[in-house]
């Protein structure tokens, strides 16, 4: 038995050997390199959530990433978030007040169906979004859809839809562009398949849905220069550290990071991505007194916007990667104020002072209702420690975020610590501050905000940008909220990959021009 | 057994998986958000919201979402993924090589690692044994999410023999099937085989103890005849039972490794479905693991019959 047992050790020692070097092989050779001109071969994506169809006009923005690769989008946006020609060559109102848009669009483009891409199409499209789940679509939707003649689409609204051009981009899905067949054929079908006018066509039998997504390139994409591989897989990977190991081995190229993992991303030697577009703060919710909290007094407000160090919250929890927010928009953004930008200078003898006037000299308690996510967390704590050295003891009550996010929109809280990536003003209203807005949920109006919105929306671009102005300068005069810093976030890329770079403007690239490295 | 242990068998386990997919919509349905929500994402206005959780049936009282997906189900439909719309059918055939490939691996190597090292331990109970119960206590006790992590750290990010996560399948060839296949099955197969080991040792042991044993050895038959043929078989029924719970852990533990390397089963998918309140989804896989229980239970029957081991023994 003896010896028996020594032949199988040695059996299985040679079978581990074997394994081990078949394994080697084949870890090296799982993607195939690019091709002598630097094109070709396989983009290899981690992203980290899947999106819950592959119809952009089911699709929940912020997984717009897997129909990128499929479908290309009226209007694109470039690095410095101008706007630049994409399926569509020509647009603008028409009208004085933001309600009649037209579109040329683009000759000779066809989509992965063989069908050519025409105004009609165009309009087909639109009604499609008209029956969209979106979270985007309410900016174009609800418009009358008109095919001037082949090239040209005309959208009249009866009240003014300002941001039309935007979400006509590659980041707001509603401007990609689905075959009209495949519209008028099962379009339950788009679910699980693509029909775009992009330079890839998702094969469905490599594709496992929501973990696995395959494209490849096709024939008679209509802008061959920019197609710059044969193949781009995305792989949804949850955990940040999973997605940099898979970076280091190199079995991905391009990935979404975050915080916690962007220091060791940067010493295995990424590309690391970031620009600060996310505001973390306070949302001081309840600013009417419905639920008879003390933040119904402005001075109330006030404190707390000069109780914290944002520069300190900064320089500490952010380091590089981040700066002091006054505001809830981005510098780069229409509406911005630069004279903002120490709007509440970190000043506790004044809160105290301000707490003391509006008859809270020994303080109170505030309810707040925060998420687990990591930047979150980390963040309320500060606040709490921040809030207390001015006698205000916060009762935080911090919740997985589907669970926050009930008790953030519930309308229980008073405050809440929220996480709101920078959007355009107009869609801020919509979302965020507007009597109807979701962030909003005990409905506070401001008449100054509403009467100024609406003029906004109706007025051509240098008018309304003034006019957001006002009403950003007015949230922060009201302390609506106390915004702390402006976090990023983070997309590494291997070395492997032509260098990227991203603005506030435009955060995270389109994988479309993502291309290899010569 | 009998034709009326079997049925009796059959409706005890009907009866089982429906109070488990009652408890899991129950369970599904407290916890807060909703699919609905998932679908719009956390900027979309209330209206748009009410509107898809309408289309989704999410508004019906919960006894009546339970009755139609009940209804569904008896009549062989097992819905769809209310989240992405695809047939729960085709998000099961997507995954079900995945799963099944990391069961069957680790269950095989599993019990022929745990076997092995039982009988060796109890032929040589010395240091060999103590060696075994010291690694039986480890392996049992360190979570095998844990041990996945450090085997990763290790094979594939510091040495890089081996991918870090996915799944290749079949069609694409042997050899990346197997090289996707190694730390995963590693993972669960660490933690199983110390307990296997364990009480294949303890078990073979006490056959050794046993008078027949002395008979055959009296009888000259050869050590390793004895201790591979006549122990082992005596000592078949406390392995066989181990082997079934071996079994049914597999099937929940393939859920943590499928989530630690990035595999695209349907166990891992089961947790993202819960958080996604994919709730069609979730019952698809909760029925599949209560089958696949129920059948191991049958088998662990059949095999302790086919033993021709006393009732008393159960």
């Amino acid at each position: 038995m003896f010896s028996n047992s020594r032949r199988l050790l040695a059996a299985g020692a040679a079978t581990a050997s074997l394994i081990l070097l078949v394994s080697a092989g084949c870890a090296s050779s799982q993607k195939s390199e690019p091709g002598a001109d630097g094109s070709g071969g396989t983009l290899a994506v981690a992203l980290e959530k899947a999106p819950g169809s592959l119809d952009p006009a089911d699709m929940e923005q912020s997984t717009s990433a897997f129909a990128q690769p499929a479908y290309d989008a009226l209007i694109k946006i470039d690095g410095e978030g101008n706007l630049v020609p994409g399926l569509a060559t020509e647009w603008g109102f028409t009208d004085d007040e933001n309600k009649v848009f037209e579109l040329t669009v683009r000759d000779g483009v066809t989509f992965s169906d063989g069908t050519a891409l025409d105004a009609e199409a165009v309009v087909a499209n639109l009604e499609h979004l008209d029956d969209g789940r979106s979270n985007v679509v309410s900016l174009v939707n609800g418009g009358d859809y008109e095919a001037i003649d082949d090239d040209t689409v005309r959208i009249s609204w009866d009240s003014p839809h300002p941001l039309a051009a935007q979400a006509f981009t590659q980041t707001w899905v509603a401007g990609m562009m689905i075959s009209p067949e495949a519209l008028a054929g099962d379009a339950e079908q788009l679910t699980t398949s693509t029909a775009g006018a992009g330079p890839y066509v998702l094969d469905a039998a490599q594709t496992v849905a929501g973990s696995r997504y395959v494209y490849t390139a096709r024939d008679d994409y209509w802008d061959p220069a920019n197609q710059h591989f044969d193949q781009i897989t995305i792989t949804v990977m949850e955990n940040a550290e999973q997605r940099l190991n898979a970076l280091r081995t190199g079995e991905v190229d391009y990935a979404a990071g975050d915080l916690g993992t962007a220091a060791a991303a940067t010493d295995a030697g990424m590309q690391v991505l970031h620009a600060p577009t996310v505001v973390y703060g306070l949302s001081l919710l309840d600013r009417e007194g419905t639920l008879d909290s003390p933040l119904q007094d402005l001075a109330v407000r006030q404190a707390i916007n000069y109780a914290i160090d944002r520069q300190g919250i900064s320089d500490a929890l952010l380091g590089e990667y981040g700066s002091p927010a006054q505001q809830t928009v981005v510098s780069s953004e229409p509406g911005y104020v630069d004279a903002l930008a120490d709007a509440y200078p970190y000043d506790p003898e004044k809160a105290r002072e301000l707490l003391a006037e509006a008859g809270y000299a020994d303080g109170f308690t505030l309810p707040v209702v925060a998420s687990t996510s990591s930047t979150a967390a980390t963040l309320s704590q500060v606040f709490a420690e921040q809030l207390a050295e001015v006698g205000i003891t916060v009762e935080l009550d911090s919740r997985p975020s589907a669970d926050y996010f009930e008790g953030m929109t519930g309308g229980t809280f008073p405050a809440a610590v929220i996480g709101y990536g920078s959007q355009p003003v107009p869609m801020e209203y919509d979302g965020l501050f507007g009597p109807e807005a979701i962030f909003n949920p005990l409905g506070s109006s401001d008449d100054e905000i509403n009467s100024t919105m609406e003029k906004a929306m109706a007025a051509p671009e240098e008018e309304a940008t003034v006019l957001y102005q006002q009403v950003i300068s007015r949230l922060v005069d009201q302390a609506w909220f106390a915004p702390a810093v402006y976090a990023p976030v983070f997309y590494y890329a291997s070395e492997d990959l032509a260098p990227l770079s991203v603005s506030e403007a435009r955060p995270q690239t389109p994988l479309n021009e993502i291309r290899p490295a010569n | 057994m009998s034709l009326r242990r079997l049925l009796n068998w059959f409706v005890m386990s009907l009866i089982l998986f429906f109070v488990i997919s009652a408890l899991l919509f129950v369970l599904v349905s407290l916890t807060p958000g909703d699919a609905a929500r998932v679908i719009v994402g956390p900027n979309a206005s209330q209206e748009q919201y009410l509107k898809v959780r309408e289309e989704l049936g999410l508004d019906l009282p919960l006894w009546q979402q339970y009755g139609q997906w009940l209804g569904q189900l008896l009549q062989g439909d097992l819905g769809d993924s209310v989240v992405s719309g695809v047939p729960v059918a085709q998000v099961l055939a997507d995954r079900i090589e995945a799963t099944l490939s990391l069961i069957i691996l680790t269950f095989v190597c599993a019990s022929i690692l745990g076997i092995v090292l039982g009988v060796i331990g109890a032929a040589r109970p010395g240091i060999v044994g103590k060696a075994a119960d010291i690694g039986s206590v480890i392996g049992s006790a360190v979570p095998s999410f844990w041990i996945g992590l450090v085997l990763a750290a290790i094979f594939a990010v510091q040495l890089q023999w081996l991918p870090t996560s996915g799944y290749s399948p079949l069609v694409d060839g042997l050899g990346a099937w197997l090289v996707h296949l190694i730390l995963p099955v590693a993972t669960l197969t660490i933690g199983g085989t110390a307990l296997l080991a364990k009480q294949t040792r303890d078990a073979v042991a006490e056959q050794l103890s046993q008078p027949y044993i002395l008979l055959l050895r009296a009888h000259g038959v050869s050590e390793r005849r004895i201790l591979w043929r006549h122990a082992l078989r005596g000592a078949a029924v406390p392995i066989v039972t181990i082997l079934g719970m071996k079994m049914i852990g597999l099937t929940t533990g393939t859920v943590l490794v499928e989530s630690v390397f990035v595999i695209p089963g349907f166990a891992g998918y089961a947790v993202n479905a819960t958080l996604l309140h994919d709730i069609p989804v979730v019952q698809a896989i909760a029925l599949i693991f209560t089958v696949v229980i129920i059948i191991t239970n049958l088998v662990v029957e059949l095999l302790y019959s086919r033993l021709n081991v006393k009732e008393a023994s159960r």
